[in-house]
Formats: C-alpha cells, sequence, structure tokens
C-alpha cells in the first residue's frame, strides 16, 4: 500500500493514495460565506466545483500555513464504493508537508489502540522507522450529511459558475 | 583850433557877420547850380529817349505802309528822310533771318552788325546812352513782332508764328547840341546869382556900419573918459533901439555915481575930526594924565565913545589908588612866608607861617606851612625808613646767600636729571631693537601660519578624496546586496522548481501505484526524482543561507562604511574649523604688524623726547646757573643798597624836626 504522507501539528497523517485523484499546489480557493471555520472554499477542479477543508483546523483548529510543502490534496471519497457505481464525490484537503509518499507493508498496519468510534478521524497508525503515522480516516472526514450537501452545493456552484 | 578861434575872436562884429552872410550866398549859389544841373540833364535824356522812341515807331509804321502798298524799294528815301535831322545820327532797320529767308538778305545796312543788333534780333527792346567824341548818344532798337491782332495783320503775308520776331528798327540820337545851350544857360544863371550876391553883400555892410558899429563906438568913447575920471561925460542919444537903450542907461549911471561919492567926502570929513580929538585925549592919558574932560558933542556914536572913555578914566583912578594898598600888606605877609622857608631851606623845620587870611597870600601861607608840616613828616619817615632799608638789605642778602646755595643743590639735582633722561633715551633705542625682533618674528608666525593653511587646505581635499571613495565602495556594496538578492531571487525560482518538481513526482507514484504492477518501474523513476527535487531544495536552502549571510555581511559594511564616511565628514568640517581658525590667526598676525610699526614709531618719538627733554634740562642748567650768577650781581647790588641806605639816613639826620611827641602837643 502506498500513503501519501502530511504534517498537522507535530503529527505526521498518511492518507492512502488510492483515494487521491491529485495533488495540487495551494491555489486561491473562492470563500464561501456563513461556513464552519474549517471550511477553506471552492475549487475549480477541471471545471468542477468542489469544496476545500483545512486539515488542520478540523483536527487541531489552527489553520494550514502556506509553506512550500502546503498543498491541496483532492480526493473522492466515494472510492471504496465505486464498484458498487457509486458517483465519486471529490473533496480538497488543504494540508502541510505534503512531499513525500511511501509504500508500507499491508501487515504493519495497526490498530491505533485508542478508543476508536466510528466518527473519529482516525481508526489505524503505521510504524514507519520509529514513527508513528496516524492514518486518516477519510470516510469520516466530513459527516454523511453533509456529503451530499456537498454534492448539491457541487451542483449550484456548478451552475453558479455556468452563470457567470 | 584855438588859433582859429583866437582869430575869430580878435575880427569885428560886421567883419564877422559880413563874413557869415557871404559863406551862406555862395553855398546856395554852388548847391542851386549843381542840383538843377543834374535834374536838367536827367530831364533832358528822358525827353530824347522818348523822343528816339517815336522815330522808331515812325520809321517802323512808314515801312509797315510802304510794305501795304508794295513800294518796298524805295524804302531808301524814308532813311534818307529821316537821317536829315542832324541830330539822327543812324537810323537803319536791321532783317530777321526770317524775313531774310522770305525776302532775301535786303541792302547792306539791314544786316546785324554789333551784339545790340543780335540781342535786338532776340525780341530784347535796348535803350542805351553812350558818351562819344561829340557829346552824348541815346540809341533805341526796338525789335519788330509779327502779330495778327493788330492795325496790321502781319501773318497775312509773313508765313511765321504770332510773337516771332520779323526785324528791328535802331535810330541813334545826339544829345550834343542840347547839352551845349543848356551849359550856358547854367553858367549864364550863377553869373547872375553871383553878381546878386555882391550887391546884398555891400547893402548889408553898409546898414551894419550905419545901425550898429557907429554908435557902439561913441558909447566906448564915453566909458573911457568915464572911468578916466571924468564925471561930465555924457553919452548922446538919438535913437530908441538897443543901442541908444543901453546909451541912456550909461548916463543914469554916472548922475547916480556922481550923487553918492560928493555925500562921502563930506561924512568923512566931520569922522577925521572927531576922531582926532579922541586921540588927543587917549594919548594924555597913556602919559599918566587921567584928569582930562572931552570937548565935543555927546552925539553919535563917536559921542558916546567919549563918554565911556571918561567913565574909563574915572575907574582906572580908583583902581590905581585900591592896588598901592594891596601891594604893601603883600609886602609884609611875604616877608614873614620867606622866613619860614628860609629857615626850612638850611634844614629848620621848626618854623611856623603866623599869616592868615582867605586870599590868596593866606593860601600861600596855608600852603607853606602845609608843606614845612609834610616835609617834616616826610623825613621823619625818611629816617625811620632809612633805618627799615638798611635792615631789610641785610635780610635781602642773607637770603640771597641762602638762595644761590639752593640753586647749587638744585643745579647738581638737574644733572641727575639728565643723567635720567640720557639713560631713558638709551633703553629707549634698546626698547626699538626689540620691537623690531618681536615684529620680524610675528611676520614669520604669518608665514607659518600661512603654510599650515596651505597643509590643511590639502589635508581637506584628501579627506574629500576619501569620502568619495567610501561613497563608491557604499555604492559597490549596495551592487553586492541588489546581486545577493539577484541570487534569491534564482534560489527561489529553483526552490519553487524543486516544489513543483517534487509535486510532479508525487502525482506521478501515486498514479504509478494506481497502475499497480504496471507503474512499479515508473514509481521508481518518480521517487528518484522525488529524491532529486529533495536534494535541490537541500542545496537551495544551504545557498539561501550564504546568501542571507553575504546580505548581512554587506549590510554591515554598508553600515561601517556609512560610520566612516560619516567620520570623515566630521573630520572634513574639524579640517575646515582649524582652517579658518588659521586664517584668522593669520590676520590677527598681519594685524600686529602694523601696530607694532606704530609701537616702533611711538618709541621712536619716546626717544626724540628723552632726547629733547635732555636738551631742555641742559639749557635749565644753564638758565640756573644764570641765576646764581644774577644773584652774585644782586647780592652785590643789595651791598651798594646797604651803602646808599646809610648815606641816605647820615643825610636825613641833617635834617632837623619836630618829634612825635611835640608834634601831639601841638595837635592838642
Amino acid at each position: 500500500m502506498m500513503f501519501l504522507l502530511i504534517t498537522i501539528g507535530n503529527e505526521r497523517y498518511g492518507i492512502d493514495v488510492s483515494h487521491v485523484v491529485k495533488v495540487i499546489p495551494p491555489v486561491a480557493v473562492k470563500e464561501i460565506p456563513c461556513t464552519p471555520d474549517y471550511i477553506s472554499g471552492l475549487l475549480n477542479f477541471h471545471g468542477h466545483p468542489i469544496p476545500v477543508i483545512d486539515i488542520n483546523y478540523l483536527y487541531v483548529q489552527q489553520p494550514v500555513s502556506i509553506y512550500l510543502g502546503s498543498r491541496i490534496i483532492v480526493v473522492d471519497l466515494m472510492h471504496s464504493k465505486k464498484e458498487e457505481g457509486a458517483e465519486s464525490i471529490l473533496l480538497g484537503i488543504l494540508a502541510e508537508g505534503v512531499t513525500e509518499a511511501i509504500h508500507i507493508d499491508q501487515k504493519s498496519l495497526v490498530n491505533s489502540g485508542i478508543d476508536m468510534t466510528d466518527r473519529s478521524f482516525v481508526n489505524r497508525v503505521v510504524m514507519n522507522d520509529k514513527e508513528i503515522i496516524q492514518l486518516v480516516n477519510l470516510a469520516n472526514l466530513v459527516p454523511d450529511q453533509w456529503k451530499s450537501k456537498i454534492l448539491q452545493a457541487n451542483t449550484l456552484l456548478a451552475d453558479e459558475v455556468l452563470d457567470q | 583850433m584855438a588859433g582859429i578861434s583866437s582869430i575869430i575872436g580878435s575880427l569885428s562884429v560886421r567883419t564877422k557877420i559880413n563874413l557869415i552872410i557871404t559863406l551862406i550866398f555862395v553855398s546856395v549859389v554852388i548847391l542851386v547850380t549843381i542840383f538843377t544841373m543834374q535834374r536838367t540833364e536827367e530831364r533832358v535824356l528822358e525827353l530824347v529817349t522818348d523822343h528816339t522812341k517815336s522815330i522808331t515807331n515812325f520809321y517802323f509804321d512808314s515801312l509797315n505802309t510802304m510794305m501795304l502798298t508794295d513800294t518796298m524799294d524805295q524804302r531808301s528815301i524814308l532813311r534818307k528822310k529821316i537821317l536829315q535831322d542832324p541830330d539822327v545820327l543812324e537810323a537803319r532797320v536791321i532783317r530777321g533771318q526770317t524775313v531774310v529767308d522770305q525776302h532775301g538778305p535786303g541792302l547792306p545796312e539791314e544786316y546785324p552788325v554789333d551784339e545790340y543788333d543780335r540781342r535786338g534780333l532776340l525780341g530784347e527792346e535796348i535803350i542805351f546812352t553812350e558818351q562819344r567824341n561829340s557829346g552824348r548818344v541815346v540809341t533805341v532798337l526796338t525789335p519788330i513782332r509779327a502779330t495778327s491782332d493788330g492795325d496790321t495783320n502781319c501773318l497775312a503775308c509773313h508765313n511765321v508764328p504770332s510773337g516771332t520776331v520779323n526785324g528791328l528798327v535802331r535810330v541813334s540820337y545826339s544829345l550834343a547840341d542840347i547839352d551845349e545851350n543848356m551849359a550856358q544857360e547854367m553858367w549864364a544863371a550863377a553869373l547872375a546869382n553871383l553878381l546878386l550876391m555882391i550887391i546884398g553883400l555891400f547893402l548889408a555892410n553898409f546898414l551894419l556900419r550905419r545901425w550898429i558899429s557907429e554908435p557902439l563906438a561913441g558909447l566906448i568913447k564915453v566909458v573911457k573918459r568915464r572911468a578916466n575920471g571924468d564925471s561930465s561925460a555924457r553919452a548922446i542919444v538919438n535913437s530908441s533901439d538897443e543901442v541908444g537903450r543901453l546909451g541912456a542907461a550909461l548916463n543914469t549911471m554916472s548922475d547916480k555915481l556922481n550923487d553918492s561919492f560928493r555925500r562921502e567926502q563930506e561924512v568923512a570929513r566931520d569922522l577925521r575930526h572927531k576922531v582926532d580929538v579922541l586921540l588927543k585925549v587917549v594919548s594924555r592919558a597913556a602919559k599918566g594924565d587921567l584928569e582930562t574932560s572931552i570937548p565935543i558933542s555927546k552925539e553919535g556914536a563917536i559921542g558916546e565913545l567919549g563918554v565911556g572913555l571918561e567913565i574909563m578914566l574915572g575907574n582906572l583912578r580908583t583902581l590905581m589908588d585900591e592896588r598901592r594898598t594891596a601891594v604893601e600888606e603883600l609886602k609884609e605877609k611875604v616877608g614873614v612866608i620867606l622866613g619860614v622857608v628860609t629857615r626850612a631851606a638850611e634844614g629848620d623845620l621848626t618854623g611856623k607861617v603866623t599869616v592868615s587870611g582867605d586870599d590868596s597870600i593866606g593860601q600861600l601861607a596855608m600852603g607853606v606851612q602845609r608843606m614845612v608840616d609834610r616835609l617834616n613828616a616826610l623825613v621823619t619817615q625818611v629816617q625811620q625808613s632809612g633805618i627799615k632799608v638798611t635792615s631789610s638789605a641785610t635780610q635781602i642778602a642773607a637770603t640771597a646767600k641762602q638762595q644761590e646755595a639752593t640753586f647749587t643743590e638744585q643745579a647738581a639735582t638737574i644733572n641727575e636729571i639728565v643723567a635720567t633722561a640720557t639713560e631713558i633715551s638709551a633703553t629707549n633705542k634698546d626698547l626699538v631693537l626689540t620691537m623690531d625682533e618681536v615684529s620680524s618674528v610675528s611676520e614669520q608666525t604669518a608665514a607659518a601660519a600661512n603654510s599650515g593653511q596651505g597643509g590643511l587646505a590639502k589635508m581637506e581635499e584628501t579627506m574629500l578624496q576619501v569620502v568619495n571613495a567610501s561613497a563608491s565602495i557604499a555604492n559597490k556594496l549596495e551592487v553586492l546586496n541588489e546581486k545577493a538578492n539577484n541570487i534569491n531571487t534564482v534560489v527561489t525560482t529553483i526552490t519553487k522548481v524543486a516544489d513543483q518538481t517534487n509535486l510532479l513526482s508525487l502525482n506521478a507514484a501515486i498514479e504509478a501505484e494506481k497502475a499497480g504492477e504496471y507503474g512499479v518501474g515508473f514509481a521508481v523513476v518518480a521517487t528518484e526524482i522525488r529524491r532529486l527535487a529533495d536534494q535541490t531544495a537541500g542545496a537551495t536552502l544551504d545557498i539561501e543561507q550564504m546568501v542571507k549571510e553575504v546580505q548581512t555581511a554587506v549590510s554591515a559594511g554598508v553600515m561601517s562604511v556609512d560610520k566612516f564616511s560619516k567620520e570623515v565628514q566630521n573630520s572634513v568640517t574639524v579640517v575646515s574649523d582649524v582652517g579658518h581658525d588659521l586664517t584668522q590667526i593669520i590676520e590677527q598676525v598681519q594685524a600686529l604688524t602694523p601696530r607694532f610699526e606704530s609701537v616702533h614709531e611711538g618709541m621712536q618719538f619716546q626717544a626724540q623726547g628723552a632726547e629733547q627733554i635732555k636738551q631742555a634740562i641742559v639749557q635749565l642748567n644753564n638758565a640756573a646757573q644764570q641765576t646764581v650768577e644774577s644773584l652774585n650781581q644782586s647780592s652785590s647790588s643789595i651791598d651798594h643798597l646797604n651803602d646808599a641806605a646809610r648815606g641816605l639816613q647820615q643825610g636825613v639826620s641833617q635834617f632837623k624836626v619836630l618829634s612825635t611827641h611835640e608834634k601831639e602837643s601841638e595837635v592838642i
């Protein structure tokens, strides 16, 4: 398995690359009024507007600083259900230290050992050179009901973009 | 002039009047004759000119008639007729060029012969007078113009423009006969005038003698006789004109003179008698006989004089008696006074004048008494004064001795002063030398300061160069900073490229992972690329660090250069301040030099002054010595004075005077 490494606060996290559509530079996003602080705004991704969340804010309540390694990772939330014919839901994750992707043996994946609910952001951890890498639970990154909202928003924004 | 006026003065009245009348007559005759002659000549000339003009007109009119009657061939007859008058000397008709062209040249006398003819043919009317052997001759030249507006239309026959001069008539007329007749008449008139004048002169002469000369001669004879004492001389008056009235007035004057002369003779005789009587009385009185009466009447001025004389004689008698008594009294008083005065003369001043009275002798006596008293007092005073003078002289002599000693001391002191003044003079000279040295030292100082100023100016220049150099260094550092910034930019670009490369490699790795087995090789490449990008990023970090260090160093360099530059500028300011101070020093030192000179001059003046003081003191010394000499002289004079006082005392002691005591008792 391959994981894309990111930094949140002082910790390293990993994202399963199978969900990753593309990594792009931290371009300017269109801010949306009256949204929670962790939503950065909308990104025009190949003609489709996709919401972008600030994962730092979501995890440690600190906004992402724009360094060289700060990037937007476009993921498909519905990747695992693709075979069931589900429509892909694209989401942009703004994160720091996105410079490295590592191969991890699937066997080295372990549960964190901490009481993990279904709603937790992290479900498993992996050891890499004595470093603990927590794996981001993309499924719980946004609430399910938000996914449909995001979809709706996507459509609406697509219309708006078209209008414009 | 004086000669002429004296000659005229000696002539008689009759001759003078005759001369004046003759002069007037002759002038009138000459003037009238000359004036008449000129006027007549002018008139005659005018008349003859008019007459000659008439002849020319007549000649041409006749010729014109001949032209019209076509008898021009006989024109010589006309000319002969005109020339028959003996006074007409010349009568000619001259043909103009137009007529010559139409009718041929004509007769020989019809050619123009002189300048007048040619001028006449040009249209000028000429009248001139000339003097020939026979006398005056008037010539008139009248040009003939062809016209159509006169009595005859000339243009009918003559084919010429109107106004053309076709010919000329010339006539000369002699005035010889007329002039001769006129001259004869003039001479006759002059002779008649002369005759009339001579007759008038004789008549005037006769009347003058009859009316003025002869009566005046009679009067002169009478006056001469009266002057020679003939009181019976009388003028014969037989006319009532001015001469007659003069004779009558002469007679009246003579009568009045005779009367007054007789009266004066009588008065003089009476006066002489009375004066003789008075003279006798006076001469008797002069001989001492005052007992005389005057036997003349007491009337008139001489009578009053006689009475006055009598009274005067009486008064004289009384006066003589009184005089005699007074002289006796006087003699007595004078004797007394004389006694007192004689005693006084012998030295006895104790005498008393006993005479008294208000008259002059009484006053004389009082005066003598006062004189004797005063003399008494004076001699007493002189005696006392003599004593005093003697003692004073002695004192003066002592004082003079003292003064002499004092002057000798003064002389010594003056000598000391002279020595001191000489010293002052010498010291001043030394001072002058010192001042000269000081002056030269100050000049050297000024020169040194000048050179110091030059050095400072050079230093300032060098400093300015340093400032410029540091400024250029700062500029270069600035450039270096800029370059470092450029490097930074490049590094940033490289970093961005590395970042991009990293991103690309990530995406590539992800894609390769997704491709599964097919992407393994690509995944390796992607990993390599990512590693390269990471290395690049690390290298750029190093570069960035180094560039930052360089930039820090550069800015530190810029700051220190700025600081240095400021310090150098401060130094420049200090240097220019020092230069300014030096300039002031130079100015002050240069200002000192004239002061030194003035001090120098002052010292020289002082030296001169000391010299002058010295000379003055020497003169003073001389004067003091002279004073000592004169003191010696005065000392001997005082001795003389002493002797004289003693002599005086002896002399005065011969006088016998009243003692003070006696005087007081006398006053009481």
